[in-house]
C-alpha cells in the first residue's frame, strides 16, 4: 500500500505542474531511474526534497533534487549541474569530497566509486532527468516498507531446530547451552566455570524475589546435593509470593504506572492500586502471557471475565492525563500498548509516516479510532466491595460525612451568595449612578470594569439597569425617591435631600421605603446603604415566613411584600433566578477553590483508604464507536483520510480486515496476543531473558523495529518463542528453562582475554554483575534488619513518610510529579515513559541516601539489634552473624581482622560535633578539679516537656534543674564546628527555692574558663576571648550548692565566634535557646557497632549480586 | 539521512560506549600524608599509632556524565543564571514604555482592542550610554541598562501559567521534555562534580516537572532547593548526617573502602564497582562543600548589604552567584508574585522592588570578578500582561490580565549585545509586531550563546534525535555581541 499521507502531497502538487522536458529515450529514462533516483532517495531527500523535510525541517542550501525543475535550478550557490560537463558540476565536485567545504552527503557519508561514477555518467550524458514537473513526490515511506520486508524480528517464528555441536565436558544441560556454546566457538571462546553455590542461591533469589536468600536456606541448598537441587530452588521461589512482587515491578515499568495523575493538579487516581495488585496477582498465579495480554487491553469485552480482572485496564488508564488533552493521552494509549507488547515505536507516526519502521500514519490513525472509541468512566468501576469489617464500615462512615460536609458548604455557599444579593443591592444602584455621572463614557468595557473593581456580578448588574431604567420612565413604589436623589451630585446632596424627600412622607411609596427615608440621608452612599438594608431585612423575614407553615402564602406585611415580589416574582427584572445564583456561585474563586479542595480530599480519601471498595481505573467502549481521520502533521484540524480500525500492515498485510467489534479493542488484542504475531513472543521472552542476564539479546527491549540492534543470538530468541508458545505462554516455565541452563549458571568472574574480544558480553561467556535496583535494595536491607512487612496489596503507602514504612517497594506511592528523591536518585523508572530497561547510573546522591538517610541509619541500628546478635557477646562471633545475614557467606580473615579492629578502635576515637546547625548536646557530667578538666559527660536520653531529663536532673531550652547529688552537674555541651576567636555571654539565674546554684564554664583545651554563683540572684557569664579550634569542646555546667534536691536556673549563654582572618565576615552566634533540640529531631552518635552495621550495607557486595 | 550530531547517544552496538561505560574511572590509592579529604583522620589516628600505614581514596581524574565537555563550537558563556519571574511581569510597566496607553488611561480600548485602557502608573527614564527607557521600578537595575539586551517582541502559545512556565522551561507545553538546563548540563557537563550540575532555587520549592530531564539521563535533571530554609539539610536531600560527625563518617568510609577492596580482590578490575567507590568520596566532598556553598554567611558584610542578602530575593541572588563562581552550569532563580490581576499601581512596584537591588549588584559583582563576560544571565517570565485593566479581577484597584502575544525579557553577560533593544509591539504593547521572537528562538539564542547550533544537540529517543527547539528556533543574532 502506498503512504496515503504521501499520495495526498502529490496530488496537490499536480495542479501546480509544469512540464518542460524534452523527450528522452527509454534508456535514459532506465538509467535515471535504476542509477540516479535510488541515489538521491536514500542519500540527499532527507535534506533536500519536499518529503524528507516536510515535518519541520528545512530545504538545505535551498536546493531541491526531488524535482526536475529544483535539480536544474540549483540552490543559493547556483547551478548544481552543468549538462553534459561533469567537472564544472557543482553537485559532481561536492560528491567527489575534494572541497573540504564541500562534500555531499555531509559527514563522512561518502557515495561509493560507483555511485559517484554513475552520477558523472549520467552528467555526461546531459543530466536526463524524466521526471515531471513538481508532482514528483517519492514514496520514502515505501523504500523503507521494502527494506522492513526482510528485517528480522518481522519474520514467522519456525518451529527451533537447536544447533547440533560436540559437548566435550557435560557443559550442556539444555538447548539453551547449545545455542550459546555454538556462538562461543566462533569466536573460540569457552563457558565460565559454573558459579558457587551461595552466589547461585543468591543470584537466583534476587533474580527470583528480589530479596536474598535466609543463612538457614543457603545452608540447606548448600547441603542438598541431589541434582535437582537447584531445580527445587527455583520452584519454591516462584512459589512464593514475594516473587509477583518483584517481576510484576518490572511490568509496572512498561506500563509507566503511577498512582497520580500527572498534569497540574497531580490528583491521585482512585482504584490504582487495583492494578499494581492485578500485575502482581497475575504473575505469581502464572496467567498465561496471551491472556495477561488480552485482560489489558480488553478485559471488559472478553464474555463472563471476572470483574476483578477489570483493574487489568489500568495497563491503558493509569498513562499522564496532559491536562485533558485528548490527542496526547490517546498517544500515551498508543505508545504503551506498542513499546510494551511489540516494541514498536508507533508514535513516531503521529505526525508522519515513520522514518524508519514500516509504521504509516494511516497505521497510527487506526489505533487512534480505537481509543477514540473507548473512554475512561470517571468514577471508574466497583470490582470489588469493601468487607464488612470495621474498615469497610468506618470508611464508609467517613466517606458520607466528608461529602455530606462538601453538600453542606454547597448549599451554604449558595445561601451566602443569596444574602449577598440582598444585601449588596444598594451597591448596584450606585454603581450604575456612578457609571451614568462618569465622565468616561458608558460602553460595555468601562461598565465591566467598574463592575469589575467594585466586586460586583454583571449579570446581576444588568438587571439592576434595566429595572432602574425602568423606574425613571413609569414612577416606582420603591425607587421613585431613588430615582429624584441619585442625579444630584455629591456636593450639592446633603443640603438638598431633605425638602425633595419632604413630599415622599405619606406620597404614593411603599411604607417601609419611607421609613427608612427619615431622617434624611446625607450622601447618596448612605441612601444606598438603607436600600441594601431594606431588602436584607425583607429577605430575612422572608427565611422566617417561608421556613413556616405556608411558604407560598407571601409575607403577611404588605409593604414588605411587595418589596418581596420585586426579587422572587418570575417576571420581574430582579429576579433572584436559581440560574443569577449559580453565575456567582460559579464565578467565586474562593468557593471554586475550596469545593476543590474539598472535592480532591474526598478523591485522596477514596484513593487510599484500606477499608474502601476495591476500584479500578477502567476503560469501555462508547457507543458510537468510529474512525478516525488521518490528523495530517498531528494536527487536528488538518484532516487527512479515514483510518480504518484495524491492525498493522506490516504485520497482517494489506487486505487485513477491519475491526467491528465495538471501539476494536477486543480485536487489538487478539492481533496481538497471537501465535502468528512473530514480535509478541519474541519481545517477552527477550525482556525475562533480560532480567535474568542484565542484557537481553535484543539490546533495545523497546525496539525490535528496522533500526535496532540486530539480535546477538537470534536463533536462541526464536527457540525461547517458540517454547514459550508451547509452554501454553507460562512466564514461570520461561523462567525454569532459563535458569536450568549452563549459561545461566556460570561465575560472573571476569576474564580479561575475553572481556577484549567480547567486552560486552554478548555472547554470554559469564553471567553478568549485577547491581540491585531501589527496590530491592531498600527491600533487603528491611529484610536483614528483620523488619520487612510482607502485607500484600492495598493502597500505596509514602516511601518517604516518617516514621518509614516497611512495606515493599512496590507498594509504594508513585507520585507522578513528586517521586521521592530517593526514587529518582536511584534511577527508578520515570512513570511518564515505558521503560524497557532502567538506567543504571552512579552518583554521590545514591551515596549520600545510604550515608545519611534515617530509613538506612534505622536498618542499621536495627540489626545490631537482633535478638539473635545481642544475644552474643564474642566480637568474632557477632561479625561472623553479620556476614551471614547480609552476604550469606563467612568473612575472610582479614574481613575479621578489620571488622574487628574498627569495633574495637572507633568507640576511643574522637568523635567531634556531627555536621549541624545546633552543636549543642546534654547531658550530665562531672568536673575534675585535679586535671581541670570534664571528668565524665552522660547525655541525658529522656526527651519530655520540652526538656532532657535525667531523674530530677533536667535541661529546658533556657534552663534546668540541677541533680541530686553534689558532685554532678547538668552539662549543656557545645562543640566548636570551625576555628575561630570566640566569646561568651549570658545570665546566670537562680530561680529556685534551694541554696543556689553554681555555674562553671569549662574548654576541652583551656580547662575553666569562669566560675559564678547564682543565690537568689542573676549574675553575667561573660567569659574573655579565646581561641578556638574545630572540635573544642565547651562545657556549661550547673551544679546545686546544697540543695537536696537539686535547684532551678535559667541560663541560656550564647557563643560569639569570630573569623580573625577575615574580620569582614559576619561574627557566628551560637545561641544555647536557638540551638535547642530534642525529640525527634535531636541527633545522636551511633555506637561502633551501629557504624559498622551500616558500612557493610554500604558495600559493593550487598549491592552487587554476581 | 541520521542527523550528524556530535551529541547524539551512542549507537547501541556491542563496541560502542554505552552510558554506564562513562563512568569508568581512574581509582588512585593515595598514600595518606598526602594533604586532602583524608587529613582530618590521619592526624587523629596517626597521633594515637593505631592504623599506621592505611591508605584511602581520591577521585582524580573521574570521569562522569557530568565532567565537563566542550560545547560545538567557540561559546561567548559557559553558565547560565536564569532568573525565573514566575507569574508573568507587565511589560508595559517595566521594559516596554507606551505613552499612547498612558493618554488612553481609562478611555476604552480602540476599536480591535478589549476593555479599558490602564496606562502605566509608572513612569519611564532614558537610563546609560543606550539611553534605553527603564521603568521607575528598576532604578539600580536601570544604572545597568547597557549591559541589557531587551527583547520586546517575546511571544508564546498558551496563556495559562503552568503551561507556558513549561513551555519556557521544556520548549514544549504539555509533553515530556528535558528543561533547559537538562539539555545545557547534557552538553556541556559541569565544572564542580561535587554539585549538582542544574540547581533551582525559590523560596517553597519549584515545581519539578520544570526542572525534569525526561528522557536525558537522570543525573541531568534539575535539583531544586528550597531556599526558605537556611539549613542545609532541608536545602539538599540526605545531605548530612544527624548519626555521625564528618570525622566518624570518613572512617566509616574509610573502613567502607577497605572491605570494598578485600571484596573485589577476586573480582579483577569492574568499572561499575570502582564508580561506586568514587561516588561514596564525591558524596562525602558535597557534604561539606554544599555546606559551605550554601553558608552566605562567609561573604563579607559589605557584598551582604549589597545584595540586600536579609530579604529572599537578595539571599538568593547570593547563592545563585556562589554556585556559579564554584562552576555549577545552570542556575535558574524563581522569583514569583508577578500575577498582577489587580493592584498592580502598587504590587508590581514592590515585587520589582525584592529583585531590583539583588540583580544589579549580582550584574556589578559578576562584572567585578570578570564573569560577567562567560556568564549569561537571562530574566524575564512565562507570557505578558494586556495593555488593558482586568474587568474579572473582581479587585478595588487595576491590574492587568494575561496576555500570549507580547511579553519582554532581558539578557545580559556572555557574549549579549548590552545596550540592545530588539523587536517592537503594536503602540499599546499588546502584541509582538516587529521581529517576533517565540520561545523557541530563545532557547536557540541561549544554546548559540553556550556554543551550540540546537538543531545538532539532540539526544536519541525512541528512533528519533530530539532537541531543545523541536522543529523551529532561530537564533536572535541581534542581541549576540
Amino acid at each position: 500500500m502506498k503512504s496515503i499521507l504521501f499520495r495526498f502531497t502529490a496530488l496537490l502538487f499536480l495542479a501546480a505542474s509544469i512540464n518542460s522536458r524534452a523527450a528522452l529515450t527509454p534508456e535514459e529514462t532506465q538509467f535515471f531511474e535504476k542509477k540516479i533516483q535510488p541515489i538521491f532517495v536514500n542519500n540527499c531527500f532527507k535534506c533536500h526534497s519536499e518529503a524528507g523535510t516536510k515535518d519541520g525541517g528545512k530545504i538545505k542550501g535551498g536546493l531541491r533534487l526531488d524535482t526536475r525543475e529544483g535539480l536544474f535550478k540549483g540552490g543559493d550557490s547556483g547551478p548544481v549541474i552543468s549538462p553534459g560537463k561533469p567537472e564544472a558540476s557543482l553537485l559532481i565536485k561536492a560528491v567527489r569530497y575534494v572541497d573540504n567545504d564541500l562534500k555531499m552527503p555531509p559527514s563522512d557519508k561518502k557515495l561509493s566509486d560507483a555511485q559517484i561514477a554513475d552520477l558523472e555518467k549520467w552528467v555526461k550524458m546531459g543530466a536526463p532527468d524524466p521526471r515531471s514537473g513538481p508532482a514528483t513526490v517519492i514514496d520514502l515511506y515505501a523504500i523503507e516498507k521494502a527494506k522492513a520486508t526482510n528485517h528480522w524480528a518481522f519474520q514467522k517464528i519456525a518451529p527451533p531446530q537447536p544447533p547440533s555441536v560436540a559437548d566435550t565436558n557435560g557443559w550442556v544441560q539444555s538447548p539453551i547451552d547449545k545455542y550459546i556454546l555454538t556462538e562461543l566457538r566462533k569466536q573460540n571462546l569457552a563457558p565460565s566455570k559454573k558459579a558457587d553455590k551461595v552466589s547461585l542461591i543468591r543470584r537466583a533469589t534476587f533474580d527470583l524475589i528480589g530479596l536474598p536468600p535466609t543463612p538457614k536456606e543457603v545452608d540447606d541448598f548448600v547441603a542438598d546435593t541431589s541434582p535437582e537441587a537447584f531445580s527445587k530452588l527455583i520452584d519454591r521461589l516462584l512459589d512464593s509470593p514475594r516473587y509477583g512482587e518483584r517481576w510484576g515491578r518490572y511490568w509496572l515499568d512498561l506500563a509507566r504506572y503511577a498512582d497520580t495523575k500527572g498534569s497540574i493538579r497531580d490528583e491521585s487516581f482512585v482504584g490504582s492500586y487495583t492494578y499494581r495488585d492485578y500485575v502482581i496477582r497475575a504473575f505469581n498465579e502464572d496467567l498465561p502471557y496471551d491472556k495477561f495480554l488480552m485482560q489489558q487491553i480488553a478485559a471488559d469485552k472478553i464474555p463472563g471475565e471476572d470483574k476483578r480482572n477489570f483493574a487489568a485496564l489500568g495497563f491503558l488508564t493509569l498513562g499522564n492525563t496532559f491536562n485533558n488533552n485528548n490527542d496526547d493521552i490517546i498517544a500515551d494509549r498508543i505508545d504503551v500498548v506498542s513499546k510494551t507488547t511489540l516494541a514498536l515505536t508507533m508514535t513516531c507516526a503521529r505526525c508522519h509516516d515513520h522514518k524508519f519502521d514500516p509504521i504509516p500514519t494511516m497505521d497510527y490513525y487506526s489505533w487512534y479510532g480505537i481509543f477514540n472509541s473507548s473512554y475512561m468512566p470517571e468514577d471508574g468501576m466497583i470490582i470489588e466491595e469493601g468487607s464488612t469489617n470495621s474498615e469497610a464500615q468506618a470508611f464508609s462512615a467517613q466517606l458520607r460525612e466528608k461529602k455530606k460536609a462538601l453538600e453542606d458548604f454547597k448549599k451554604g455557599a449558595r445561601a451566602q451568595v443569596k444574602k449577598k444579593l440582598f444585601a449588596s443591592g444598594g451597591d448596584y444602584m450606585l454603581a450604575i449612578r456612578d457609571l451614568e455621572h462618569s465622565t468616561n463614557g458608558n460602553n460595555g468595557a468601562i461598565r465591566n470594569n467598574l463592575f469589575g473593581s467594585r466586586g460586583l456580578n454583571n449579570r446581576w448588574a444588568d438587571a439592576w439597569t434595566a429595572e432602574l431604567k425602568k423606574a425613571r420612565s413609569e414612577p416606582s413604589r420603591i425607587f421613585a425617591p431613588w430615582i429624584e436623589l441619585a442625579d444630584f451630585r455629591d456636593s450639592e446632596f446633603a443640603a438638598r435631600a431633605p425638602s425633595v424627600l419632604a413630599k415622599y412622607r405619606g406620597g404614593n411609596v411603599n411604607p417601609q421605603v419611607t421609613r427608612m427615608l427619615f431622617p434624611a440621608p446625607t450622601s447618596v452612599k448612605q441612601l444606598a446603604a438603607r436600600y441594601s438594608r431594606l431588602f436584607s431585612e425583607m429577605e430575612a423575614r422572608w427565611e422566617q415566613a417561608a421556613a413556616g407553615a405556608n411558604p407560598n402564602a407571601g409575607l403577611a406585611d404588605a409593604s414588605f411584600e411587595e418589596i418581596r415580589q420585586l426579587f422572587y416574582k418570575p417576571s420581574s427584572k430582579l429576579h433572584v433566578s436559581d440560574g443569577l445564583i449559580d453565575d456567582i456561585y460559579n464565578r467565586d474563586n474562593r468557593i471554586r477553590n475550596r469545593v476543590r479542595d474539598m472535592d480532591r480530599a474526598i478523591t485522596e480519601f477514596e484513593a487510599s483508604h484500606p477499608g474502601a471498595p476495591r476500584r479500578a481505573v477502567v476503560m469501555l467502549d462508547k457507543k458510537d464507536p468510529r474512525d478516525s481521520h488521518v490528523h495530517i502533521r498531528g494536527s487536528a484540524s488538518d484532516s487527512g483520510p479515514i483510518a480504518p480500525r484495524r491492525f498493522l500492515e506490516v504485520l497482517s498485510g494489506d487486505n487485513r480486515p477491519v475491526f467491528k467489534n465495538g471501539s476494536g479493542r477486543y480485536e487489538l488484542a487478539q492481533a496481538i496476543a497471537s501465535r502468528s504475531n512473530p514480535l509478541t513472543p519474541r519481545v517477552m521472552v527477550n525482556r525475562i531473558w533480560q532480567e535474568h542476564f542484565g542484557e537481553g539479546i535484543v539490546r533495545t527491549p523497546n525496539d525490535f523495529g528496522v533500526h535496532s540492534e540486530k539480535p546477538s543470538h537470534p536463533a536462541l530468541l526464536d527457540y525461547l518463542a517458540w517454547t514459550f508458545m508451547e509452554d501454553g505462554w507460562s512466564v514461570k516455565k520461561m523462567h525454569k528453562r532459563i535458569m536450568l541452563s549452563s549459561a545461566y549458571q556460570q561465575s560472573a568472574d571476569d576474564n580479561p582475554r575475553y572481556a577484549q574480544i567480547d567486552p560486552g558480553n554478548q555472547l554470554v561467556w559469564r553471567m553478568n554483575r549485577r547491581r540491585l535496583d531501589f527496590e530491592a535494595l531498600r527491600d533487603t536491607v528491611l529484610y536483614i534488619g528483620g523488619k520487612l512487612d510482607t502485607t500484600m496489596g492495598g493502597p500505596p503507602v509514602k516511601l518517604d513518610a516518617v516514621p518509614y514504612p516497611e512495606r515493599r517497594s512496590v507498594y509504594g506511592l508513585v507520585d507522578r510529579t513528586k517521586l521521592p528523591g530517593m526514587l529518582r536518585a536511584f534511577d527508578f523508572a520515570n512513570p511518564d515513559l515505558c521503560t524497557g530497561k532502567r538506567d543504571v547510573t552512579t552518583v554521590p546522591q545514591q551515596a549520600l541516601f545510604l550515608m545519611n538517610s534515617p530509613l538506612i541509619v534505622e536498618q542499621a541500628v536495627n540489626l545490631v539489634k537482633r535478638p539473635d546478635f545481642t544475644a552474643m557477646t564474642n566480637p568474632e562471633d557477632r561479625v561472623r552473624l553479620l556476614y551471614r545475614l547480609i552476604y550469606q557467606r563467612a568473612p575472610t580473615d582479614t574481613e575479621i581482622r578489620l571488622s574487628l579492629k574498627y569495633v574495637d578502635i572507633e568507640p576511643r576515637l574522637p568523635k567531634s560535633a556531627i555536621l549541624g546547625d545546633t552543636p549543642w548536646e546534654f547531658g550530665i557530667g562531672q568536673f575534675d578539679t585535679a586535671a581541670k578538666r570534664i571528668r565524665s559527660f552522660a547525655p541525658m536520653d529522656l526527651f519530655t516537656n520540652n526538656m532532657w531529663k535525667a531523674g530530677v536532673a533536667s535541661l529546658s531550652a533556657t534552663g534546668g534543674h540541677t541533680p541530686s547529688v553534689a558532685q554532678s552537674a547538668v552539662v549543656r555541651r557545645w562543640t566548636a564546628t570551625a576555628d575561630g576567636r570566640a566569646t561568651i555571654e549570658g545570665n546566670l539565674q537562680h530561680t529556685g527555692t534551694g541554696l543556689g546554684v553554681q555555674g562553671l564554664i569549662v574548654s576541652s583545651r583551656g580547662g575553666p574558663l569562669g566560675s559564678w554563683a547564682a543565690n537568689h540572684n542573676t549574675v553575667p557569664t561573660a567569659a574573655p576571648a579565646f581561641d578556638i579550634q574545630e572540635g573544642d569542646i565547651i562545657d556549661f555546667m550547673v551544679f546545686s550548692r546544697g540543695g537536696a534536691a537539686g535547684d532551678d536556673f535559667t541560663w541560656s549563654p550564647v557563643i560569639i565566634v569570630t573569623d580573625p582572618d577575615d574580620p569582614s565576615t559576619a561574627p557566628q552566634r551560637f545561641d544555647a535557646n536557638a540551638g535547642f533540640v530534642g525529640g525527634a529531631t535531636s541527633r545522636y552518635h551511633l555506637n561502633a557497632w551501629q557504624k559498622y552495621a551500616q558500612v557493610l550495607l554500604q558495600t559493593n557486595e550487598l549491592i552487587f549480586v554476581n | 539521512m541520521k542527523s550528524d550530531s556530535m551529541f547524539r547517544t551512542p549507537p547501541a552496538s556491542p563496541h560502542a560506549p554505552r552510558l554506564q561505560d562513562y563512568f569508568v574511572t581512574r581509582r588512585q590509592f593515595l598514600n595518606r600524608c598526602g594533604a586532602g579529604f583524608g587529613a582530618l583522620s590521619i592526624g587523629a589516628l596517626g597521633a594515637m599509632g593505631l592504623l599506621p600505614g592505611l591508605e584511602t581514596f581520591a577521585a582524580e581524574g573521574a570521569k562522569t556524565p557530568l565532567s565537563p565537555k566542550p560545547p560545538q563550537f567557540k561559546a561567548k558563556a559557559k553558565r547560565v543564571l536564569h532568573i525565573f519571574a514566575a507569574g508573568a511581569p507587565s511589560q508595559v510597566d517595566t521594559w516596554d514604555p507606551k505613552p499612547k496607553l498612558k493618554a488612553l488611561d481609562n478611555q476604552p480600548m480602540p476599536s480591535g482592542g478589549n476593555g479599558v485602557a490602564f496606562g502605566s502608573p509608572y513612569s519611564f527614564q532614558k537610563m546609560g550610554q543606550s539611553g534605553i527607557e527603564v521603568s521607575e521600578v528598576f532604578p539600580q537595575l536601570g544604572a545597568h541598562i547597557d549591559k541589557l539586551a531587551v527583547i520586546r517582541s517575546m511571544f508564546t502559545e498558551i496563556p495559562d501559567h503552568d503551561i507556558a512556565t513549561l513551555m519556557m522551561n521544556t520548549g514544549d507545553t504539555r509533553l515530556i521534555k528535558p528543561s533547559v538546563g537538562s539539555w545545557v548540563t547534557y552538553g556541556l557537563g559541569s565544572e564542580n562534580q561535587n554539585m549538582p550540575g542544574f540547581i533551582a532555587l525559590g523560596p517553597g520549592g519549584v515545581p519539578a516537572r520544570n526542572l525534569r530531564s525526561a528522557f536525558l539521563p537522570g543525573i541531568y535533571q534539575g535539583t531544586a532547593v528550597d531556599t526558605q530554609y537556611t539549613q542545609i539539610d532541608k536545602l539538599i536531600e540526605n545531605i548530612k548526617s544527624n548519626y555521625a560527625s564528618q570525622l566518624e563518617q570518613r572512617r566509616q568510609l574509610d573502613l567502607l573502602h577497605q572491605l570494598n577492596e578485600a571484596h573485589s580482590q577476586n573480582l579483577r578490575k569492574d568499572a561499575q564497582l570502582e564508580a561506586r567507590l568514587e561516588a561514596f568520596e564525591l558524596a562525602y566532598q558535597m557534604q561539606m562543600e554544599a555546606t559551605d556553598l550554601f553558608n552566605i554567611n562567609k561573604e563579607p558584610e559589605a557584598v551582604r548589604q549589597a545584595y540586600a542578602a536579609n530579604t529572599p530575593q537578595g539571599r538568593q541572588m547570593l547563592i545563585a552567584r556562589r554556585l556559579l563562581e564554584r562552576g555549577v552550569r545552570f542556575v535558574q532563580v524563581w522569583h514569583g508574585g508577578w500575577d498582577n490581576h489587580g493592584n498592580l499601581a502598587v504590587d508590581l512596584k514592590n515585587r520589582a522592588g525584592e529583585i531590583d537591588q539583588p540583580v544589579a549588584a549580582l550584574l556589578a559583582d559578576l562584572e567585578q570578578r570578570g564573569m560577567l563576560d562567560d556568564t549569561l544571565v537571562i530574566w524575564g517570565g512565562e507570557f505578558g500582561r494586556s495593555p488593558s485593566a482586568d474587568a474579572n479581577a473582581m479587585a478595588a484597584r487595576p491590574g492587568r490580565n494575561h496576555n500570549r502575544d507580547a511579553f519582554s525579557i532581558w539578557m545580559a553577560g556572555g557574549g549579549i549585545k548590552g545596550g540592545t533593544v530588539y523587536g517592537e509591539t503594536d503602540e499599546f504593547g499588546a502584541r509582538a509586531v516587529t521581529n517576533r521572537v517565540d520561545v523557541h528562538d530563545l532557547h536557540a539564542t541561549i544554546l548559540h550563546l553556550l556554543g551550540f547550533d540546537h538543531e545538532k544537540l539532540t539526544y536519541r529517543y525512541n528512533g528519533r534525535d530530539f532537541r531543545l527547539t523541536n522543529v523551529s528556533g532561530n537564533v536572535v543574532k541581534a542581541v549576540v555581541a
